[in-house]
């Protein structure tokens, strides 16, 4: 009996986009659902603006094909905040890029985070693609992540508006990198009830599957 | 009788000396703004008058600064300057009136200023728009009703109660809906998105 191949794979994610749309959120929660826990409320609920290039590690066990895969999701989270506001209480965005150029020199997927209920912020994602093109390469692949997906009564965005955004997210790219080759989809979840998070999660991992090199 | 006159003079040279200081008051506000030119111009027909006024009353004591100006002729130029002042003041009054309580246009022509404004063809505006829209105040917790043709009304310089949003694709509008409650004028702003349908809006503040 033939026991099924075994590959370890190391991946690094950028979620960006505003501040308090999810960003450290959606990983501290996906961390839960990699070890199939319930997501912890009372963590969600400490978590506080991001000042700093912060980290967080994920681990998880997928198959795809007859092949299984142990991936190590490395979440590098930057702050949502922009130079050009001037927030003098934590970097901005940009900053942080300067300080850790090195960090950002393999991205394999870049989560494009907003919040379904603040349509601002969805708005101010055309900021963020010009700000992280120069960061991804061909391979990179992205999300158009919605949060918040649990506040079914003060969702501002519309299904039509994310399709639009999706497209616009990569005509963007490609003008930015003409020889992009990644792959693109939206994403709505929510990391109260966790509602298509597992989803996300796969996502992630067939993500970096694919952009392996070879 | 002619000192009385001169007396008389003085004080309204006084009153005419505290509206200038109110005039360069009002020039130090509007400065900031680039809206100055016409208080300028009000403020310099005032220091004309002050020294007609002052010329005048002196003129009553027999001190005469400027023989060869008659009392006739320097009544006959505050006369002419005196309606010039008060046209420029009807006119600075009537704009600013206008921007505070809104144009008397009829819903046509608002929706043709619209379209313009937004470079859309009026017949597809009014094929998308709804007659009314309402939103809730956060003060008076009241509906407010608010149309398109009102939103042109209010605002005679459309940039400041329509903000055109154009980003990820699509066309967003920020309206700034006017509504009276709490004693005070205040500003809903109120988003549509590229039908005009009503998304969502944001708290109110005073005009």
């Amino acid at each position: 009996m033939n026991s099924p191949l075994n590959i370890n794979l190391t991946g690094f994610v950028l979620p960006v986009g505003n501040g308090a749309v999810g960003k450290t959120t959606v990983a501290l929660v996906l961390d839960s659902i990699s070890r199939h826990e319930a997501i912890n409320v009372d963590l969600i609920s400490k978590v506080h603006k991001t000042n700093n290039l912060e980290f967080e590690y994920i681990t998880t066990r997928q198959v795809f094909g007859d092949t299984q895969y142990t991936i190590t999701l490395q979440f590098l989270i930057p702050p949502g905040q922009k130079e050009a506001e001037g927030d003098p209480t934590g970097r901005s965005f940009e900053k942080v890029v300067e300080i850790y150029r090195s960090s950002f020199r393999r991205l394999d997927v870049v989560l494009f985070t907003y919040n379904l209920a603040n349509h601002e912020s969805f708005h101010d994602l055309a900021y963020w693609v010009d700000s992280v093109g120069m960061l991804m390469n061909d391979a990179t692949h992205f999300i158009l992540l919605g949060t918040h997906l649990d506040q079914i009564n003060e969702l501002e965005v519309t299904k039509d508006e994310i399709k639009a955004g999706l497209e616009y997210l990569r005509k963007e790219i490609l003008e930015e990198l003409p020889t992009w080759a990644g792959r693109c989809t939206q994403l709505e979840v929510s990391c109260i009830t966790g509602e298509n998070l597992d989803v996300l999660l796969r996502y992630l991992a067939a993500s970096i599957v694919t952009t392996q090199p070879g | 009788m002619l000192i009385e006159n001169a007396i008389v003079v003085i004080i309204g040279a006084v009153v005419l000396s505290i509206g200038l200081v109110y005039s360069l008051s009002i020039i130090q506000i509007l400065k900031d703004f680039n809206l100055a030119r016409p208080w300028i111009m009000l403020t310099t027909l005032i220091s004309f008058f002050f020294i007609g006024y002052i010329f005048t009353a002196l003129r009553f004591l027999n001190i005469d600064l400027l023989p060869s100006l008659s009392l006739e002729n320097l009544v006959t130029a505050i006369f002419f300057f005196g309606a010039v002042f008060v046209l420029m003041l009807a006119i600075l009054n009537r704009n600013l009136l206008a921007n505070i309580f809104g144009m008397g246009l009829n819903d046509t022509k608002a929706l043709k200023i619209f379209s313009e404004y937004i470079q859309i063809p009026s017949h597809q505006v009014v094929s998308m728009i709804k007659p009314e829209y309402y939103v809730t105040c956060d003060i008076c917790h009241q509906p407010v009703k608010y149309s398109i043709p009102d939103i042109v009304r209010a605002h005679p310089r459309l940039e400041r109660g329509v903000i055109v949003e154009s980003a990820m694709g699509g066309v967003n509008y920020r309206f700034f809906i006017r509504h009276y409650c709490d004693k005070q004028y205040r500003e809903i702003p109120v988003r549509h998105d590229s039908h005009f349908e009503y998304r969502s809006h944001g708290p109110s503040r005073p005009v």
